[in-house]
């Protein structure tokens, strides 16, 4: 799904640091980004996301070691020309008020291309965005969702090392978030580019991020592939981000009788809510699970899930408890009151079954991506 | 059978309304009707149908008070 491991960073940040009036904005011991992949940089409001963005794209003045393409962007020059060869989207399209077509060029236009070229780069990017027939429409007679694919377009025309979004899609409907999300990150894996993507959001990193960092005071806490960052994060704090939701990650297969299951990679099927056909990781809230002594009696229960493992760990959740049931293939977290693990004699090692209906599994679609 | 879920309430299936891939249960529970949402499979391989008794399970976190 990502760039392969041999590929050469493009964009490489060494103690990289933003200070302003004597307050450190945004830090970074490491970060190298990959040709065709997605690096997500996820925290919550405040947590210095922007900052970063900026200060990787040049455009925010910072203390430590940036290199772009093997060469240290070390003076105003430097940054400069990478802001040339890079491109930024943010929540708001910020259109020129002219036409979608002239808004498309300017950018190619900027960066020194003939008008003949910039015209021609200008229409293929409408044509990438499906949205040529908009090219001589005003701004402000856009939907929110086409002033978007603009914006994404203009950036995209000039071709990018390196595509900077910065909560592309807060502003955006459900729907069209969902279409957008396809449509980019298929547009990435055929342009190769490296791709930094801010999101206050868990399920937009979940649905794009190849690799997530995690942002907390300015600094990234924790940095990985997306999967492993967020079975185990790294600090309390990242943990209550995220939630206590358990991630399942498998292949949404639809049957003929409609009924929806996530198969999972050691063939088990856990049935969800519906989705389309095709990769993805499903949340499970550990609210949602229940915890049996024993396997229930065959058709006893109106529980489509139902998994035998045992106790991996029992901790203090508030006046509950979370226990970890290491099923197969699989942990699974719940959620029990105290006189409930009494009565089940939960202990760690032992056995149990955990058990939760298809409806509380949440399936956020992973587009497959391949480079071309 | 032991289940960690704190409230299991005996009651008496009023209706079943099936949809395409989901079902609508009502159970009466001590002149109270208790809706219950599962899937079209379970209602089917539980074989659920109208003056059957059973037990609808909720998980205390699950319940909501008002005054």
């Amino acid at each position: 799904m990502s760039a392969s491991a041999s590929a050469v960073p493009v964009l490489v940040a060494r103690d990289l640091e933003v200070v302003r009036a004597g307050r450190t904005l945004a830090h970074v011991d490491a970060l190298a980004l990959l040709p065709g992949d997605v690096h997500v940089l996820l925290g919550a409001n405040g947590a210095g996301k922007s900052t970063l963005l900026k200060a990787l794209n040049g455009v925010e003045e910072a203390h430590g070691t940036l290199e772009f393409e093997g060469r240290e962007v070390a003076t105003a020059a430097a940054r400069l020309a990478l802001r040339r060869r890079t491109a930024a989207v943010f929540q708001r399209p910020y259109l020129l008020a002219t036409s979608v077509h002239a808004n498309v060029a300017s950018g190619l236009r900027l960066r020194g291309a003939s008008r003949a070229e910039a015209r021609r780069r200008a229409a293929a990017a409408l044509d990438l965005l499906g949205i040529a027939h908009l090219a001589g429409r005003k701004p402000d007679r856009l939907s929110g969702g086409e002033a978007q694919r603009v914006s994404i377009a203009r950036a995209l025309a000039v071709d990018p090392a390196v595509l900077f979004l910065d909560e592309p899609l807060a502003a955006l409907d459900p729907p069209t978030r969902r279409v957008l999300v396809v449509e980019l990150l298929d547009i990435f894996a055929q342009r190769a580019m490296a791709v930094v993507w801010v999101t206050h959001d868990r399920d937009e990193a979940l649905a794009v991020g190849d690799r997530v960092s995690f942002l907390e005071n300015g600094r990234i806490v924790q940095t990985g592939a997306a999967l492993d960052v967020f079975a185990q994060p790294a600090s309390a704090s990242f943990a209550d981000f995220l939630g206590l939701d358990a991630y399942l990650e498998g292949e949404i297969v639809n049957a003929a009788d409609s009924s929806t299951v996530l198969r999972l990679a050691s063939g088990v099927e856990i049935a969800c809510r519906e989705a389309a056909d095709g990769p993805a990781v499903a949340c499970l809230p550990p609210e949602d699970v229940v915890l049996f002594a024993g396997p229930p009696a065959e058709h006893s229960t109106s529980l489509r899930n139902v998994l035998p493992g045992m106790v991996k760990s029992v901790s203090p959740s508030g006046r509950l408890l979370l226990v970890v049931v290491a099923a197969e293939c699989v942990d699974i977290a719940a959620l029990v009151t105290r006189a409930a693990a009494e009565e089940l004699g939960l202990e760690v090692g032992g056995s149990v079954v955990a058990a939760f209906k298809a409806s509380a599994v949440h399936p956020i679609a992973r587009h497959e991506r391949r480079l071309s | 059978m032991a289940i960690s879920a704190r409230n299991q309430l005996p009651g008496t299936v009023r209706t079943v309304v099936l949809g395409a891939v989901m079902a609508e249960i009502v159970v009466d529970v001590g002149g109270h009707d208790v809706v219950s949402v599962i899937t079209r499979h379970s209602a089917e391989s539980l074989d659920i149908k109208a003056g059957d008794e059973l037990t609808v399970v909720i998980k205390s976190t699950a319940v909501m008070l008002e005054k």
